[in-house]
């Protein structure tokens, strides 16, 4: 990956430079954080609330989901699946609202984007859309 | 003159026809729906709607964006003035008098000048538009990649200016979206770099799957953490509409913002954030009685609103007469128009004419479209606020799914998407600013292939960025923002010395 | 209560996911029964794809099943190409290739290879020129060639990638007429143009087509093509061979299914492309896009296709210091 001469700069001059940039700044933000002039900032919790990290993670092993199933389950398959677990554990509704909402909600979005806008939507073993 | 008249009719014969006055309408409505709802912003909007506009022709699909994108800035003002929680980013500045005029009473004015002020501002800026971009388009064939090298420093050093918070932390956000912009095939030689032997890699990480992960899906996991979210709306809005007083007191400050956030828009890194806080803060320095803001003052609700909303037209004559995106959503709507086959650039002008001056139309009735949206309908908007977020939050999941899986129907996208999700959710609890990360991005990639190029074209000579004339201007003006910027913090070192 | 509802909805998730069986048990393997993928490995608004994108639709309603485009940009084509090495040889992936899978082909070390990939036909192949400004003072090519001969290394010529075909071509220009020029890289023949009509640069290798709308500005002058006979299009540009110098080399552009694919489903494919490029709609098409109507079955550009690498690796690798 040359870096080239300097008025013909190479592929892996950029990275390099901007490498090299990175670390000072790293450097000096170590030494604002150590010997620094800012007032010492409140104690901040990292989460708001004592429950907040069950919703957020949560949340994003439902997408981390998602993206793994998509292409095995099928979309409509895997939307309802995601949106049954989101209405339900993130969002605490009671079991049978969520189901419905999340059939109806995979259903109209699946009619709309494959009929409407025709885009390829990925069909899985089950081979519905 | 004549010339721009005659394309400002066509443009209106083109934007008359049933489908595109619809998509007008649709962006404008949903844009205005996207700036009341709190969470994602018109660039996160805009790209989970970019795929959806695949299907429609470039004129339509471009009317659409910009309805979204000054719709959104029109609604943003609502929800800043009603509860104090900026529908978008640039409405902040909207907030700080805006909601004191409210609880004092006064949101119809407040609400009725934020959306005139806007109409005069979008208005007049379309106007500059209409009569600088085709002018400048000529002049553009003189841009080549050393005059865009240049221009982009001067974006690189606006973009420092961006972080509200530490200096040195934008700068790292900066320096970090450099480096992650050279994932990819390097734009000259086109050799890979830190692809790892992945295809998907081979143009970089995508820009939209990251946008949606560090603005959409970061937001919607900040907004999780409350148990309850969202507060309800008490008070019933009475008159709308500002008396005379507040007429005159807001003429100057809607003419100063226009142009204020007309001549920010233009310029790369300059964005509606800027133009409104420059405005804020122009006419708190002319006022009479400045220590009247920040508790109700209308010049500080009629500026900043008319500022964000001529930013929008002003950044589009770049985009559209030269090709170069400068901003974030700028960025979005390059990449849609080159979707759908239209390089923007000099030659936009004569080779589309029906895309640039259907664009200005669509402009025009967009901004009357969003007027009548806007006042009477505040009874509307302000019931949506009152969706429990719990019942949003899932939708604007799927959203941003689908729209990420189908840009290049691979999971790998929504992978980066969630990646930079988690990223930008630990950046917002860290106080990291995402924007100079997003913008260092797209114009790192950038500069270094106008930066290389020029040096093959003048044969290895640096000096070719000083000798002419258009790049020799942007260099200078680069290294006078430098050196502004560095001002206040000498002066602060300075001041430590004072005894 | 709770224990009620918990179990009724899991037999309400079970059903749906039932509900949602293999559709495919009813029917039977008629060719083509569903969409039909083209990749193309380029952003879009090209010459290529809007060709593509054209045929499509006229194919769609021929096939009676959806024929999309998809595009896939990355690496020059090497993302669509590595896509369709691991795609299924059933028929409904297909790809657009050109001159450059075979020269990514030794670029890549055999990561992608063209052998992988059965040609199925070719849409059109088309010389390429040199092009220069209206105002700069070379009418014909001699001319041109004189000046980069005296002035070595002056003479910018603007090419869409490094590597990549039109390089190539101006490569061998340097080769047989003993000159020498600077290659500037632009990311697509359109930003050629468009840096030729500032004056920027001296001339562009790409072909006309990918020129066109800059050229629609009459500023720019076709100095030769590199066709073995003149272009159809610019009957008044000798080719090279005319003007004293041995080049001769096409773009060519087509597309190819996976190697393995039936040769029945390639035949079907073959046919409803040929009858898609009759249809007056996209005659029109290649008409505004500066494309001879030169297309070729399977067998002839199968000729084509495994004799490109007869020709462009031996460059390849004698320009390669």
């Amino acid at each position: 990956m040359g870096m080239g001469p300097w008025n013909a700069p190479g592929p892996g001059f950029f990275p390099v430079l901007i490498g090299s940039i990175l670390c000072l700044l790293a450097v000096a933000f170590l030494i604002q954080s150590t010997y620094g002039q800012e007032r010492v900032p409140k104690k901040v919790t990292f989460w708001k609330e004592k429950t907040s990290w069950k919703k957020v993670t949560y949340s994003l092993l439902a997408l981390i989901f998602y993206l793994f199933v998509l292409n095995d389950l099928g979309f409509i398959t895997t939307t309802f699946l995601f949106l049954f677990f989101v209405f339900r554990f993130v969002g605490k509704k009671r079991w049978p609202s969520s189901f419905l909402v999340a059939i109806l909600a995979s259903a109209i979005t699946f009619l709309v984007f494959k009929t409407a806008l025709e885009v390829p939507l990925p069909k899985g073993i089950f081979k519905i859309g | 003159m004549l010339d721009s008249l005659s394309g400002l009719l066509f443009g209106f014969k083109i934007t008359f026809q049933p489908e595109n006055l619809f998509f007008c309408f649709a962006g404008c409505f949903v844009g205005t729906l996207i700036g009341v709802l709190p969470g994602i912003g018109p660039s996160g909007a805009l790209a989970i709607l970019l795929p959806a506009t695949f299907y429609l022709s470039p004129s339509t699909a471009v009317i659409m964006l910009a309805g979204i994108y000054y719709g959104a800035m029109y609604g943003g003002s609502t929800t800043s003035i009603l509860i104090n929680i900026p529908g978008e980013a640039a409405s902040v500045v909207t907030c700080l008098d805006g909601y004191q005029m409210a609880r004092q009473g006064r949101a119809g004015p407040a609400l009725g000048i934020a959306a005139i002020g806007s109409f005069i501002a979008g208005t007049s800026g379309v106007i500059g538009l209409m009569f600088l971009a085709p002018p400048l388009a000529n002049f553009a064939l003189k841009f080549s990649s050393p005059e865009y090298a240049a221009i982009i420093i001067c974006g690189l050093i606006l973009v420092s200016y961006l972080g509200s918070g530490s200096i040195l932390k934008a700068f790292i956000m900066g320096a970090l979206g450099l480096l992650l912009g050279t994932i990819g095939s390097d734009p000259i030689d086109r050799l890979d770099r830190f692809t790892f032997g992945s295809f998907y890699l081979l143009e970089g990480l995508g820009l939209i799957p990251i946008i949606m992960g560090l603005f959409g899906i970061s937001e919607i996991l900040i907004n999780l953490e409350e148990e309850e979210f969202r507060g309800i709306l008490q008070e019933k809005i009475k008159n709308l509409f500002p008396n005379v007083r507040d007429w005159i007191a807001s003429t100057w400050p809607i003419l100063r913002g226009t142009l204020i956030g007309f001549f920010v828009g233009i310029i790369p890194g300059g964005n509606t954030i800027i133009s409104a806080t420059m405005s804020y803060a122009v006419e708190k320095r002319v006022s009479k009685h400045p220590e009247k803001f920040g508790t109700g003052a209308i010049e500080g609700v009629a500026g900043p609103e008319s500022a964000n909303n001529s930013s929008i037209t002003g950044s589009f004559i770049p985009l559209l007469s030269l090709g170069i995106p400068t901003n974030a959503v700028m960025a979005l709507l390059l990449a849609s128009l080159m979707i759908h086959g239209v390089s923007p650039g000099p030659l936009l002008i004569s080779q589309h004419p029906e895309i640039f001056w259907s664009v200005i139309a669509s402009m025009y009735i967009g901004n009357l479209m969003l007027l009548a949206l806007n006042l009477p309908l505040i009874g509307l908007w302000v019931k949506l606020l009152k969706v429990p977020y719990a019942y949003l939050f899932p939708f604007i999941f799927l959203f941003c799914l689908l729209g990420t899986y189908s840009l290049r129907n691979t999971v790998f996208d929504i992978g980066v998407m969630i990646l930079f999700g988690l990223v930008g959710y630990l950046m917002r609890k860290f106080a990291y600013e995402p924007a100079p990360f997003i913008l260092a991005f797209i114009l790192g990639p950038m500069f270094e292939e106008h930066f290389r190029r020029s040096l093959i074209m003048s044969y290895g000579s640096f000096t070719v960025f000083f000798v002419r004339p258009i790049s020799l201007v942007f260099m200078l003006a680069a290294i006078l923002l430098l050196l502004s910027s560095l001002v206040p913090w000498m002066k602060r070192k300075k001041g430590a010395f004072d005894p | 209560m709770k224990r009620f509802f918990s179990k009724w909805t899991a037999v309400g998730v079970a059903l749906v996911i039932g509900a949602t069986l293999p559709a495919h048990l009813w029917g039977q393997e008629k060719f083509p029964k569903e969409t039909i993928t083209i990749l193309f490995g380029w952003g879009t608004g090209g010459t290529a794809d809007l060709l593509l994108r054209g045929l499509a639709d006229v194919m769609q309603k021929d096939l009676k099943v959806p024929v999309v485009v998809e595009n896939k940009p990355g690496g020059g084509g090497v993302l669509s190409w590595g896509l369709l090495q691991s795609a299924k040889a059933d028929g409904y992936t297909i790809v657009y290739v050109s001159n450059s899978v075979v020269l990514e082909t030794y670029k890549t070390k055999g990561k992608i290879d063209y052998k992988n990939f059965e040609p199925i036909l070719m849409l059109n192949s088309a010389p390429m020129a040199i092009t220069v400004h209206v105002e700069s003072p070379w009418k014909t090519i001699g001319e041109f060639i004189e000046y980069a001969r005296a002035n070595p290394g002056k003479v910018r010529v603007g090419n869409s990638g490094m590597g990549a075909i039109f390089h190539i071509f101006a490569l061998s220009v340097e080769k047989k007429a003993g000159v020498k020029f600077t290659h500037v890289p632009f990311k697509a023949g359109s930003e050629c143009g468009t840096a030729l009509l500032g004056k920027h640069i001296e001339a562009t290798a790409p072909n006309p087509g990918d020129m066109s709308a800059s050229l629609a500005t009459g500023k720019l002058r076709l100095l030769a093509t590199s066709g073995d006979k003149r272009d159809a299009f610019f009957p008044d540009v000798p080719t090279f061979k005319e003007s004293g110098i041995d080049l001769a080399m096409e773009i060519w552009r087509g597309v190819a299914a996976p190697k393995g694919t039936p040769v029945e489903r390639i035949s079907i494919l073959e046919k409803a492309f040929m009858r898609a490029m009759e249809q007056p709609r996209s005659q029109e098409l290649l008409k505004k896009l500066m494309l001879a109507n030169n297309s070729l079955p399977t067998a002839e550009f199968r000729k084509v296709y495994y004799g490109e690498a007869e020709k462009a690796i031996p460059i390849l690798m004698a320009l390669e210091k």
